[in-house]
């Protein structure tokens, strides 16, 4: 034993050095504990500890060992700590302790119940009020929160946690849509503590707030705001960068896009990531192109894609560009951005954008069936539901403008058989309708015609679809059914352009069935109640032409002049214009036919009236004798209009004018191009009896022509289809131009001939026809006379006399006349 | 340290002596259970017995570390100041010099979801090095 108590001494001393660890102050502690050692500071409390300790400094030990624990997220070990140093000095810190580590371990309810054990005037008491705040928050018991903040704020305004309690009221009031607290509780916090970093984050969260209420003056606050924070150097970049581009969205939606511009670009300058600035500089250029600054706004583009750190980020920009370029209506080039980012994108996202993109560039170049496949691929890849069913139903609409009406009728199908809910349902079923209608399949188009009226009875496609039908009905001749059913639309839908349509067709068929009154009514209820409206010209129009036909034409005339000055440039006006003029032609009002003639073709030059204006103008020229205007006009006309159906009548009106100038052989000319132009037509028969006039009437300076004009009459006489007024006329041409060749018995020949032919004929003889049979017989008569063959010219005279035309009395004249005669004679 | 020495030497006897007459033969006709703190009890005396310096570091917990971790800076409290009694040296001191000390031996029962940890604390130069040996007996956390 006595060896043993020296030895332990001895070797207590040897182990001394490896034993040997000192106690730690709390300072010590604590600072391990504020650089988050905590291992480290669970093990020196723990060694402090294994030293009597007073019960003051095992508790404040203690309490760093609980702070420890949590730091070590070992929270259940934390909060029994807490519970079971109770007994300890300082009671009110380990009641908080205990329910930061429940709070920390996630059980909220323990926490309330902890804290209400905490004394009321513990110094624990704000730290606690914080805790049941961000408790409350973490149980999303917005009300509970408030109070605990609110609460906070009353007791503790100059307490160092005051501004962030602020900021906390404010935000948790935000979340309760208590907006106007929530900026109150902001403005209090600017005012009390306006240099600090919490500041910075309320300007620009309260300026947020003020923008989104939308009020003038709220607006301008927040601009105030968002530019104080902007230009504080001292507050973080991410939040001034963050001010900058409020500002820049907040200029924006004032239109005032060069400042919106400016504020991005103080954005872009803060920012060091070059990703965001390439995100910044990419929003800078949409944000020039919005202002119409094009030439500023594309370089930036391509200088954010070039500065875009990865290839993704380049081709987004590219994206973006190729957006941008389709929006400023770059149709050709945004197509070609489009396709440049389909070759190097990976992003299906991003495909589908380019695709949808690619097919709107197409579709603004009526490059339908190009840009049919874009949207057909776009809307087969899509997931948002918005967008494919826009794409489906404009790849409808691209193959029906490409005429490709089947295909056309399934991608509108898409749309109308899988999502009938959609906003645009509505439209593809009508859509799909009309497809069915050009693909031919007319009653399968009719179905879906009632089908859309029946499941969309509120959409504008609904009375469209009525119309449709109604239309149907009318171009199948089904002319009551379609008035009705156009009453039933005008009844139904209250819709202007409806009512105005249903209303206008109504007037259209009354006027068909001769019930001008009833017709006159209802256009003119379309140009007084809808004169918005498109049938309003033609309503107005037709109005002034139903008092035409009653017979009030100074009415309808007041009513064409007021359309001309209310609808000048309407579809209708030329035609309106045209009305007047040839109301004017046949008064007689050559002068005033020939300014409103001319007047339509110099505003609507392109109108498919234009050549019927220039040739009436022709004629009312000639009317006028103004023969070389009116064949300047038709020259004009032959030129401008070469494939006007009026070209037959331009030439033959041209020969006709040259006649009346005495330019025969010019005539000759313009007669031969009338005849060419459409030789089997009645006027080119016309016009081989005027060439053979003109040769007629050269022939008194040139006998040869004579000969040359019987054969051209010869000719016509011999034509199977002319007409028989017209045959008379040759034939009595034909004796004439005989007559001229000195050719008299064969001359009384075919004037004689003509005379029976027109005595013979089975009808009554048109004024024309009269015209040569008279001719005729008083010329073959004539001649009788002369051979003193008297009786053989007062049977002809008689003949006159039995047809009954005007020139019997004249034949009865001559025949008393021959019968005073005396015998010799 | 002769002085050292002669001075503690009487106190270590006496307590030799109370170790020994603390823990009488049991009679047989009247033997109890032996709770764990007898045993643990029983143990340190033996210790004492033997010439070393013994004590038992008691805590209860609901946390079987915690009370593990109070158990052991318990037993070395109690260390130090039995130490600190036979050196008349400032328990601060002794205990300084010791408290890295891992147990001889640690049991714990529960009762009620409370651990209560039972740590034997020796110092005796022969056992120092395998003082960390002790601990098996605690179960993994």
């Amino acid at each position: 034993m006595k060896q043993r108590i020296p030895m332990f001494f001895i070797g207590l001393l040897l182990f001394a050095p490896a034993l040997l660890a000192q106690t730690f102050s709390r300072n010590a502690i604590e600072s391990a504990l504020e650089d988050e050692l905590f291992p480290l500071v669970e093990e020196q409390v723990w060694n402090t500890l294994s030293v009597r300790q007073t019960a003051e400094e095992t508790a404040n030990l203690t309490l760093l060992l609980i702070r420890a624990l949590l730091g070590q997220e070992r929270f259940d070990e934390a909060e029994i700590l807490a519970d079971e140093s109770m007994h300890l000095p300082g009671q009110d810190a380990f009641i908080y302790w205990k329910a930061r580590a429940l709070f920390a371990a996630g059980k909220f309810k323990p926490v309330f119940q902890t804290l209400e054990t905490l004394p009321k005037t513990s110094d624990y008491t704000p730290a606690a009020l914080r805790l049941e705040g961000r408790t409350a928050i973490a149980i999303q018991d917005p009300k509970r929160t408030e109070k605990a903040f609110a609460l906070f704020e009353d007791r503790f305004p100059e307490h160092e946690e005051a501004a962030q309690n602020l900021f906390d009221l404010a935000d948790t009031q935000l979340a309760s849509g208590r907006v106007r607290f929530a900026a109150k509780t902001m403005h209090e916090l600017l005012k009390r503590f306006p240099d600090t970093v919490l500041a910075d984050s309320v300007r620009l969260l309260l300026a947020r707030e003020l923008i989104a209420g939308n009020g003038k003056k709220e607006k301008k606050e927040a601009a105030g705001l968002l530019e104080q924070l902007g230009t504080d150097e001292t507050a973080h970049a991410r939040l001034r960068i963050a001010a900058w581009v409020e500002l820049a969205a907040l200029e924006q939606r004032k239109d005032r896009s060069d400042i919106a511009a400016d504020a991005l670009l103080n954005a872009e300058n803060l920012t060091d990531q070059a990703a965001l600035r390439a995100r910044q500089k990419t929003a800078r250029a949409n944000l020039l192109l919005d202002d119409g600054k094009t030439k500023e706004a594309m370089p930036l583009f391509d200088e954010a894609i070039q500065a875009a750190p990865d290839d993704p980020l380049a081709a987004d920009i590219l994206l973006q560009k190729a957006e941008a370029l389709l929006k400023i209506k770059q149709f050709d080039a945004a197509e070609k951005a489009f396709q440049s980012y389909l070759n190097v994108t990976q992003n299906p996202d991003g495909e589908i954008r380019a695709l949808f993109g690619k097919g709107w560039s197409l579709w603004e170049q009526q490059r339908y069936e190009e840009a049919a496949t874009a949207f057909e691929n776009s809307a087969s890849k899509d997931s948002d539901a918005d967008r494919r069913i826009t794409a489906w139903v404009k790849a409808g609409d691209a193959r029906l403008a490409a005429k490709q009406a089947g295909i056309a009728a399934e991608n509108y199908h898409h749309v109308s058989e899988n999502n009938p809910e959609h906003s645009l349902a509505a439209r593809a079923l009508y859509q799909y309708s009309i497809a069915l209608l050009a693909a031919d399949k007319t009653q399968e188009a009719q179905h879906t015609f009632e089908k859309t009226e029946e499941q969309y009875p509120a959409s504008d496609f609904a009375a469209r679809a009525a119309i449709q039908r109604a239309e149907h009905l009318k171009q199948e001749k089904e002319w009551a059914l379609a008035l009705d059913e156009y009453r039933r639309i005008a009844n139904q839908y209250t819709n202007a352009t409806t009512q105005a349509t249903a209303i206008h067709q109504q007037g259209l068929i009354l006027f068909g069935f001769d019930r001008f009154d009833e017709a006159l009514e209802k256009f003119h209820l379309v140009s007084k109640t809808y004169p918005e409206s498109h049938v309003a010209p033609q309503a107005t129009y037709m109005h002034g032409f139903c008092r035409y036909l009653q017979g009030d034409i100074e009415t309808a005339l007041e009513i064409c002049r007021n359309f001309i000055s209310t609808y000048p440039d309407s579809l209708w006006t030329p035609e309106v214009h045209f009305w007047l003029g040839e109301h004017a032609y046949n008064q007689g009002n050559y002068t005033q036919a020939q300014a409103t003639f001319l007047d339509i073709l110099a505003r609507f030059p392109q109108n498919e009236l234009a050549d019927d204006a220039l040739f009436w103008a022709g004629h009312s020229l000639l009317k006028q004798d103004s023969f070389l205007e009116a064949f300047t006009l038709y020259g004009r006309l032959a030129k401008e209009y070469p494939e006007s159906e009026l070209l037959l009548n331009t030439r033959f009106a041209q020969g006709e004018a040259l006649s009346q100038l005495g330019e025969f052989s010019r005539a000759i000319l313009a007669y031969e191009e009338a005849i060419k132009t459409d030789s089997d037509h009645p006027l080119a028969d016309r016009a081989r009896g005027r060439l053979g006039d003109c040769l007629f009437t050269l022939g008194t300076t040139e006998t040869t022509r004579y000969q040359e004009a019987l054969e051209a009459y010869q000719a016509l006489y011999k034509r199977p289809n002319t007409p028989f007024a017209l045959k008379l006329q040759s034939l009595y041409k034909i004796a004439r131009c005989e007559e001229k060749m000195e050719l008299p018995e064969k001359a009384f020949a075919h004037y004689i001939e003509t005379v029976y032919m027109a005595t013979n004929h089975n009808a009554p003889l048109s004024p024309d026809a009269t015209l040569w049979f008279t001719r005729a017989a008083l010329e073959a008569a004539t001649q009788q006379e002369h051979k003193s063959q008297w009786q053989e010219a007062i049977n002809i005279y008689q003949r006159i006399i039995e047809a009954g035309v005007p020139a019997k009395d004249e034949a009865a004249k001559r025949i008393k006349k021959i019968k005073t005669l005396p015998p010799q004679s | 340290m002769k002085q050292f020495l002669l001075s503690i030497i009487p106190s270590l006897l006496a307590i030799a002596i109370a170790g020994c007459s603390a823990t009488p033969p049991p009679s047989p006709s009247t033997v109890a259970p032996k709770t764990l703190a007898d045993e643990f009890m029983e143990m340190a005396s033996e210790l004492r017995n033997a010439g070393g310096f013994a004590v038992v570091g008691i805590a209860k917990s609901r946390s079987m570390a915690l009370a593990l971790n109070k158990a052991k800076a318990d037993g070395r409290v109690k260390l130090a100041d039995l130490l600190a009694k036979q050196t008349s040296d400032a328990q601060e001191n002794v205990s300084n010099s010791f408290h890295d000390l891992a147990p001889k031996k640690v049991q714990h029962q529960t009762s009620n979801g409370i651990f209560t940890v039972y740590a034997l604390m020796e110092l005796n130069p022969a056992n120092e090095p395998e003082a960390h040996s002790t601990t098996q007996d605690i179960p993994s956390l």
